[in-house]
């Protein structure tokens, strides 16, 4: 019986294991154009992913905004421009049609900074790398979470 | 001395090297990609392999390889290719440069020609061996884009558009000086013409035949003259480019406005002497002389070898109103009456042939359907 109780459950592994193939949902910063009903297409007329509306985020920002900034780092999205005081982490629903957002203040000892010069990549390993966010001359680590780190931590 | 140079260069290379180390293989990527967009490929190599040297230093600046597998070969890829379309341009540009020898010819009209045929042909030769450079590779069509704005595309737009000119222009210099000579003696030879011609006519003892041979030779001298004008506007023609000063030079030194101008004149004359009525293929030999003419004033004018000449050109247009234009006559009456002769002749003939075989054919029994049969 447990002979049987084994082989049984050696076999659910391995066929739940073919229906797995290896998928990385990441990718380089792109820079987008807003449009005027504050939406930006993921990717080009060539290679178009999607659309982000960004009504909300840019009125909390409050600043004039012609493009913005994103990189995708294990499915979740981080954006920011020029002039903004946070970074924003958009995490897409299981329907595919909305997205939690949540704000990011990179440097919360101060609250009334803009951040300029701004510039998003990934570093570290493929199964751990997190989002380096450069701005005002300086660099943080933002983790899948959305902690802020000076280093690329787990 | 030198310790002051060497510190220095020690400040800017820690300085240059810090910025070098600070930056992401994200910017520079950007940074590469942004120089091929320019046509700049040697520094978008620099920057590809910049990239690298990060990359190996720091595995993690590309946690899933992304830029060393795929990006940056690609970009390489497309950076080699416009090396290569950019070293055939170069090539391109030199051997044409080489080639290019306009032989040595008399300077004459024919000569204005041949050398006009061989620029264009050499220009043609060369767009068009540059597109097939172009169109023998793959390229991504931003950085297609971008090859026009290096040096060696725009070196063959030059030479294509301004060199062979400027090489030709120094054959037509010389010819300039010996069709405007050209022209002042025909115009010379036209006037002295002209005068015989009008003596002639007042003369009542000269004869038609002499007066139509004056008239021909003067039509003979000014299609030449018109001849040596095209010429000129020929090696005039095109951009208004400085290669051509040295000839402008020429034709206006050589008087060109005066000897324009004296052309026109004498044309004017000309087409007051016709007096009476021309024919249509006269009048529009007449009319495509005053366009040239028009067509020189304006090539003359914009290249400033000669005044503006359109008040001579509108007495020339108001000559030109006061021909009569008769259309030829076909046939004349006594021609009209011979034939009618001929064709009344004709038809007696036929009348009488048919009625004299009629009397002369044999009646035989039963050769007529309708006759009625014997049984």
């Amino acid at each position: 019986m447990k002979q049987i109780i084994f082989l049984g459950s050696v076999l659910i592994v391995l066929s739940c294991a073919t229906r797995v193939v290896r998928f990385e949902q990441y990718s380089v910063t792109m820079n987008l154009p807003v449009a005027a009903d504050s939406s930006v297409v993921i990717g080009n007329d060539q290679h178009f992913s999607g659309v982000l509306w960004l009504n909300t985020i840019l009125k909390a920002e409050n600043v004039p905004v012609e493009k913005i900034k994103l990189i995708q780092n294990y499915g979740r999205y981080f954006l920011c421009a020029e002039n903004f005081q946070h970074v924003w982490l958009i995490e897409p629903e299981e329907d595919g049609l909305s997205g939690e957002f949540k704000a990011i203040d990179v440097t919360p000892k101060d609250k009334a900074d803009r951040y300029t010069d701004i510039g998003f990549s990934r570093y570290g390993t493929r199964e751990h790398a997190c989002v380096k966010f450069r701005f005002n001359k300086q660099e943080v680590f933002i983790n899948r979470k959305g902690n802020v780190d000076e280093k690329c931590n787990k | 001395m030198k310790n002051v140079i060497s510190k220095w260069l020690l400040v800017v290379s820690i300085i240059w090297a810090s910025a070098v180390l600070a930056q992401d293989i994200q910017e520079t990527y950007d940074a590469a990609k942004a120089a091929l967009l320019r046509g700049d490929y040697q520094v978008a190599l620099v920057k590809i392999s910049d990239a690298r040297a990060h990359i190996a230093a720091d595995p993690q600046l590309d946690p899933n390889g992304v830029f060393q597998n795929r990006l940056l070969p690609n970009l390489e890829n497309d950076a080699n290719t416009m090396a290569s379309i950019i070293t055939a341009l170069e090539e391109l540009y030199s051997s044409t440069e080489i080639e290019l020898v306009f032989p040595d010819l008399k300077p004459n009209v024919e000569a204005v020609h041949l050398y006009t045929q061989q620029a264009r042909s050499a220009s043609e030769q060369l767009i068009s061996r540059r597109d097939s450079i172009l169109a023998s590779v793959e390229l991504a069509p931003e950085y297609r884009d971008a090859l026009r704005n290096t040096v060696a595309f725009k070196q063959i737009e030059r030479l294509a558009s301004v060199e062979i000119v400027e090489k030709l222009s120094e054959k037509f210099t010389d010819i300039a000086l010996v069709l405007t000579d050209s022209i002042a003696e025909i115009n010379s030879q036209y006037q002295t013409l002209a005068a015989n011609l009008e003596k002639l006519k007042k003369a009542s003892a000269s004869s038609q035949a002499e007066r139509k041979k004056l008239e021909e030779k003067l039509a003979a001298l000014s299609q030449e003259r018109a001849n040596y004008m095209n010429a000129i506007s020929e090696m005039l023609i095109g951009d208004n480019s400085t290669e051509k000063d040295q000839m402008r030079i020429v034709l206006m030194d050589q008087n060109l406005s005066d000897i324009f101008g004296t052309a026109i004149t004498t044309e004017i004359k000309r087409v007051n002497a016709l007096g009476g009525a021309i024919d249509s293929s006269a009048y529009r030999d007449i009319i495509q002389n005053y366009e040239r003419m028009k067509r020189y004033n304006e090539i003359f004018m914009k290249n400033n070898v000669a005044g503006d000449q359109s008040a001579l050109l509108a007495q020339y247009e108001a000559a030109i109103k006061n021909i009569k234009v008769v259309q030829p006559t076909t046939g004349t009456p006594i021609r009209y009456f011979i034939l009618a002769v001929i064709g009344l002749i004709l038809i007696f003939v036929i009348y009488k042939i048919v009625t004299s075989q009629k009397t002369k054919r044999p009646t035989v029994a039963g050769s007529d359907p309708s006759a009625p049969h014997a049984t």
